[in-house]
C-alpha cells in the first residue's frame, strides 16, 4: 500500500489509470507502482496527465501536481488525457500544454516545491514526489 | 482375422470417443461492453422485486467460502444462518449504525440483517455451491425442502454422479471429460438451468466462483471481466458450469473447458489490449517494486494469447483454497478495466471504494472448512501409503498456501487499520475454522476431532450436515475479530460483540438444525443412515442339505448389496458353493465327489430400517456354473470295476434363492450381517471314462445361514 496526494487549485475528481479515485487534496491509497493520473473532464488543467511511480508512505506521500490551465486544452486542439502508452513519452504534449516536459524522477524532486504551489510556474512540470522533500526544497529556496 | 480387425476398430473408436474433448461450447462475446454482462458495478445493491432487502455500501460485507465438498457448503450455510439472525439499524444519511428513536431521527425504523448487507461472496469448490445458490435464490437456501438442502446438502450427490457416468450410455462419450457430466447434473438438479444472465438481473451479492487455469496455474474467476479477455460471453454460460469449474478436483472430474474466441473480433479494449487507460503496461514495469501487480499483468496477457483457443479450468483450490485471493486483490489494487466514454468500469475494487469514502464498515469473513485427519503414518517405519503420499502432495501445499493467504489478508487489513486517513473505517474480520471448536482429551468426546475427520466429498450424512450448519453458526457468533492494535479496538472482540456494540444490533433466534452434541460418540448412535449404499460383506456360512443327494458344508462367502435403508433395492451375490455328492458304487454308498456351483444371482429385496438395525427380505434368481471333482475313493471303486481315468463334470443350473437378512450398523461404514438363504439348484453330475458315462441329477437344495461383517463402499 502506498499513499499519494493529487494537488490542484480546486477540488476535483482524480482519475488514476483512467478510473475515478478519490479527490484532489486528500490522501488516497494507491497500489505501489506505476500509475497515470489526470483530472478527467473538463481538461482545464496541465499537464494533461502525470505518470508517476507511487511509493510514498502516509507520512510522506507521493505528490501529484496539476495546475489550472488558462484555456482548456481541448480548446487548443490538444488531445484528451493520454493513455499509459502515450504517457510514457509525454514531453511533446507537455510543451504544447504549456509545460516544458514531464520530469524524470530526480528532476521532479527538484521542482517539487514549485509544483506544490500550484501556480503558473508550478504548472510547468507535473511529477510525483514526496511532500516532505517538497517542503525541504521550498525552505532551501527561501 | 476379421474378428480381430473388427475388435481393433471397436476399441479404437471407443477410445477416440471417450477421450474426445466433448464439452459444451462457450458462446462468443458479440461486443466488448463494460455496461453489459455479469459485473459487480452493474448489479443493483438491493433487489427490485420482493422480498425486499436493504443493502448499502456503508456496511460492506465480503464472504469467502473455502473448498471442502459438502462439508464446506454446510459450514458456509451455517454462517449465512448466523448472518441472517444478526439485525441492526442504519442511518442512511450518515451511513452509521444507529438506534431508532427521537435522539436520531435519521435512523431507519426497520431493522436490516447483516446477511442483506452481504455484497460479495468469493468461493472455491464446495463453497461455490452455497455461494452460487444464495446469489441465485436468496433465502431459499434456508428452506429445508428447497433444492439446495434437499438435492445437495442432504443428498448423496457423489453417488448420483457415479451413477450418471456409469449407467447412462448417453454420458459415456463424456467419460474423457467427466466434469461435463457433473455440470449437467448440477445444472438440472440444483441450479435449474440458470445462466449468468439470470444473475445479472438480480441484486448483490456479487458472486465470484474461482477456478484454476490448468496451464498457468493462475486463478480463473467466472466473471465477465475474465471472459472479456477471451472474447467469450459469460451471460449465456450456465451457472452450474462455473460451479463445476470451481470444484473440478483433478483426477475425479478432470477439467471444465472454456472456449476462447478470436481476440480481434469482439473489439476488446480492456486491460492488456494496449488501448487507452490500460494498466497492464504500467504494471509490467513494477516487477522490482510490486511483484504481485506484475504477475497479475502477466496473467492478463496469458489470457490474450491467440494460441489459447480452449482453456481448461480446474478446481479453484489449486490456486487458492479459501477464496480470499480475489478479496485481497480488491483490497490491494484498483486496477480495473475502464471505458471513459461510457462512464463505466469493470471489476471491483475495495481500495477504490474506500478511497471514495463509500465504505464506513468493512466486514470480511472467511469460512475455512479445512480438516486435519488423524494419521497413524508416524506410528510405524513404513510411512504413508502411496495414496497417502499423493494426498499429502496435494493437501499440504494447499493448506500452507491458505495460511499464507490468511496472513496476507490480515496484513493488508492491518495497513488499512493503520492508515490515519481511514481512522473512521470500522473493520471486522474473522476466520471460521474447526480449530476454534472445543477440544477434549478423549477423541470420542471431542467436537474438534469429529469435524477434523469429516470426509471431503459430496455426500455426508444428515447428522453431519446438521452439525456443520449449527457449529458454523456458533463459530461465527464466537469468532474473535483480528487484533489490529488500534487504541479503540483493544481487547478481544467477538462477532457477537461487534454486532451488539459496533452495529448496535441484536440477534434473532437462529434457524436451522441444532444437534446437542457433535462428536464421535453421538455420531455412533446416529451414523450409518444413508439414503443408498453398497455393502460388500465377507461371511462364513453353513449350508444345510435339504436332500439326501448332498452333504452339509461350511465355508466362507462374499455378498454384495446395493440398498436403501427403507424401500426396494437390488441385491447381487457372487458365491461359490460346494457340496459332497453321495452315490452307490458296487452297492457301496460313498461320496462320489464334490459338486461345485459358482453362482451369480441377482434380484430385489425390501429393506426396513429401525434405528441401527436393518431387515431385508428378497428374492434372487441366477445361474450356477457347475463343476465336479471326483473323490479318490470313487476312482478306486470304479478302478476295481476296470473303469480307469475317470473324469467328472456338472452341468450348469438355474439357482433360485429367496433370503432374509439382518444388518446391524456399527458405524457409518461397518455393519454386522446375518443372512438366511434358501438355495435351490438341480445340476446333473457326469462321470466319464471313455465309453463309460454315468449321469446323476443332484438335488442341491440347501439352506445357507451365514454371518459376517459388511463394509459400505458408498
Amino acid at each position: 500500500m502506498a499513499f499519494a496526494i493529487v494537488t490542484f487549485p480546486r477540488v476535483r475528481r482524480v482519475f488514476m489509470d483512467g478510473a475515478p479515485e478519490g479527490q484532489t487534496g486528500e490522501t488516497i491509497i494507491v497500489q505501489r507502482g506505476h500509475h497515470v493520473f489526470d483530472l478527467g473532464d473538463p481538461q482545464d488543467y496541465t499537464p494533461p496527465s502525470v505518470p508517476a511511480v507511487v511509493t510514498g508512505t502516509e507520512d510522506d506521500p507521493t505528490i501529484i501536481a496539476f495546475a489550472a490551465a488558462s484555456v482548456p486544452l481541448a480548446a487548443e486542439g490538444v488531445a484528451a488525457a493520454p493513455g499509459p502508452l502515450e504517457a510514457a513519452a509525454p514531453a511533446k504534449r507537455a510543451r504544447r500544454g504549456g509545460a516544458k516536459k514531464t520530469a524524470s524522477a530526480p528532476r521532479r524532486r527538484k521542482t517539487a516545491a514549485r509544483l506544490r504551489g500550484g501556480g503558473k510556474s508550478g504548472a510547468k512540470k507535473g511529477a510525483g514526489t514526496s511532500r516532505r522533500q517538497a517542503t525541504a526544497k521550498r525552505k532551501k529556496t527561501r | 482375422m476379421i474378428v480381430k480387425r473388427q475388435a481393433r476398430w471397436v476399441v479404437g473408436c471407443s477410445c477416440a470417443v471417450l477421450s474426445a474433448c466433448a464439452h459444451r461450447a462457450t458462446p462468443p462475446l458479440p461486443r466488448y461492453d463494460l455496461t453489459k454482462g455479469y459485473r459487480f458495478e452493474r448489479l443493483a445493491k438491493e433487489p427490485t422485486a420482493p422480498p425486499a432487502r436493504k443493502n448499502s455500501d456503508d456496511v460492506f460485507v465480503v464472504l469467502a467460502f473455502s473448498g471442502g465438498g459438502t462439508r464446506a457448503a454446510s459450514l458456509s450455510t451455517g454462517v449465512l444462518y448466523e448472518l441472517a439472525s444478526a439485525r441492526f439499524h442504519l442511518n442512511p444519511q450518515t451511513g452509521q449504525p444507529c438506534t431508532p428513536g427521537p435522539g436520531d431521527p435519521g435512523c431507519e425504523t426497520t431493522a436490516r440483517s447483516l446477511l442483506d448487507e452481504v455484497d460479495v461472496i468469493s468461493s472455491v469448490s464446495g463453497g461455490s455451491f452455497a455461494a452460487a445458490y444464495y446469489a441465485l435464490n436468496g433465502s431459499d437456501i434456508f428452506n429445508r425442502l428447497g433444492r439446495f438442502q434437499k438435492d445437495f446438502l442432504y443428498y448423496p450427490l457423489q453417488r448420483d454422479l457415479f451413477a450418471q457416468a456409469v449407467y447412462y450410455p448417453q454420458n459415456w462419450r463424456f467419460l474423457g471429460a467427466r466434469a461435463e457430466i457433473a455440470a449437467h447434473l448440477y445444472d438440472t438438479r440444483i441450479f435449474d438451468g440458470a445462466t449468468y444472465a439470470r444473475l445479472e438481473g438480480l441484486s448483490r451479492p456479487y458472486v465470484i466462483l474461482n477456478g484454476t487455469d490448468a496451464t498457468t496455474g493462475a486463478r480463473f474467476e467466472f466473471s465477465q471481466e475474465q471472459f472479456d479477455l477471451l472474447c467469450s460471453d459469460l451471460s449465456r454460460v450456465p451457472l452450474a458450469r462455473g460451479v463445476t469449474g470451481s470444484s473440478a478436483f483433478p483426477g475425479l472430474l478432470n477439467s471444465i473447458a472454456i472456449d476462447a474466441h478470436d481476440r480481434t473480433k469482439c473489439g476488446y479494449a480492456g486491460p492488456g489490449s494496449g488501448a487507452r487507460d490500460d494498466w497492464v503496461p504500467l504494471a509490467l514495469q513494477d516487477k522490482p517494486i510490486n511483484l504481485r501487480r506484475y504477475r497479475a499483468a502477466q496473467d492478463v496477457l496469458a489470457y490474450r494469447d491467440p494460441k489459447r483457443t480452449t482453456l481448461h479450468v480446474l478446481d479453484g483450490g489449486l490456486a487458492d483454497n479459501i477464496g480470499l485471493r480475489a478479496v485481497i486483490q480488491a483490497l490491494a489494487s484498483s486496477d480495473q478495466p475502464v471505458d471513459r466514454s461510457a462512464n463505466a468500469r469493470g471489476g471491483w475494487s475495495l481500495q477504490r471504494m474506500i478511497n471514495d469514502r463509500k465504505i464506513k464498515t468493512l466486514v470480511v469473513i472467511t469460512v475455512n472448512a479445512r480438516t486435519k485427519h488423524d494419521s497413524d503414518a508416524d506410528a510405524h517405519a513404513g510411512g504413508p501409503s502411496t495414496i497417502g503420499v499423493l494426498g499429502a502432495a496435494s493437501g499440504i501445499p494447499m493448506g500452507n498456501y491458505s495460511t499464507d493467504t490468511l496472513e496476507l489478508l490480515q496484513s493488508t487489513l492491518q495497513e488499512f487499520a493503520d492508515a490515519k486517513v481511514l481512522a473512521d473505517l470500522r473493520i471486522f474480520t474473522a476466520e471460521i475454522a474447526f480449530e476454534d471448536l472445543p477440544d477434549n482429551a478423549d477423541p470420542a468426546q471431542s467436537e474438534r476431532h469429529f469435524f477434523d475427520n469429516l470426509a471431503t466429498s459430496f455426500e455426508l450424512q444428515p447428522y453431519e450436515v446438521d452439525c456443520l450448519i449449527d457449529r458454523g453458526e456458533r463459530l461465527l457468533k464466537n469468532a474473535p475479530n483480528a487484533q489490529f492494535g488500534r487504541t479503540k479496538d483493544t481487547g478481544k472482540k467477538t462477532f457477537a460483540d461487534f454486532v451488539t456494540t459496533d452495529l448496535k444490533g441484536e440477534f434473532d433466534p437462529v434457524g436451522g438444525p441444532h444437534p446437542a452434541a457433535c462428536n464421535d460418540n453421538a455420531a455412533k448412535k446416529l451414523l450409518g443412515i444413508r439414503t443408498h449404499y453398497i455393502d460388500v460383506g465377507v461371511e462364513f456360512g453353513s449350508s444345510f442339505a435339504r436332500s439326501g443327494d448332498i452333504k452339509s458344508q461350511h465355508g466362507p462367502g462374499l455378498a454384495v448389496r446395493v440398498t436403501r435403508p427403507n424401500g426396494l433395492s437390488a441385491i447381487a451375490d457372487f458365491g461359490s458353493q460346494s457340496f459332497d455328492v453321495r452315490g452307490a458304487v458296487n452297492g457301496a454308498n460313498l461320496t462320489l465327489g464334490a459338486v461345485g456351483l459358482r453362482t451369480l444371482t441377482g434380484g430385489l429385496a425390501y429393506t426396513r430400517r429401525v434405528a441401527q438395525l436393518e431387515a431385508t427380505a428378497g428374492f434372487a434368481v441366477g445361474y450356477g456354473f457347475g463343476h465336479f471333482d471326483v473323490d479318490d475313493a470313487t476312482r478306486e471303486a470304479f478302478g476295481r470295476q476296470g473303469v480307469f481315468g475317470l473324469t467328472g463334470d456338472a452341468t450348469n443350473a438355474v439357482v433360485l434363492s429367496p433370503r432374509v437378512s439382518l444388518w446391524q450398523n456399527l458405524s457409518s461404514r461397518w455393519a454386522l450381517g446375518a443372512t438366511a438363504t434358501y438355495v435351490h439348484a438341480r445340476p446333473t453330475v457326469q462321470l466319464t471314462s471313455g465309453p463309460f458315462v454315468r449321469e446323476q441329477t443332484v438335488d442341491a437344495t440347501a439352506i445357507r445361514v451365514s454371518a459376517g461383517i459388511g463394509f459400505k463402499v458408498f
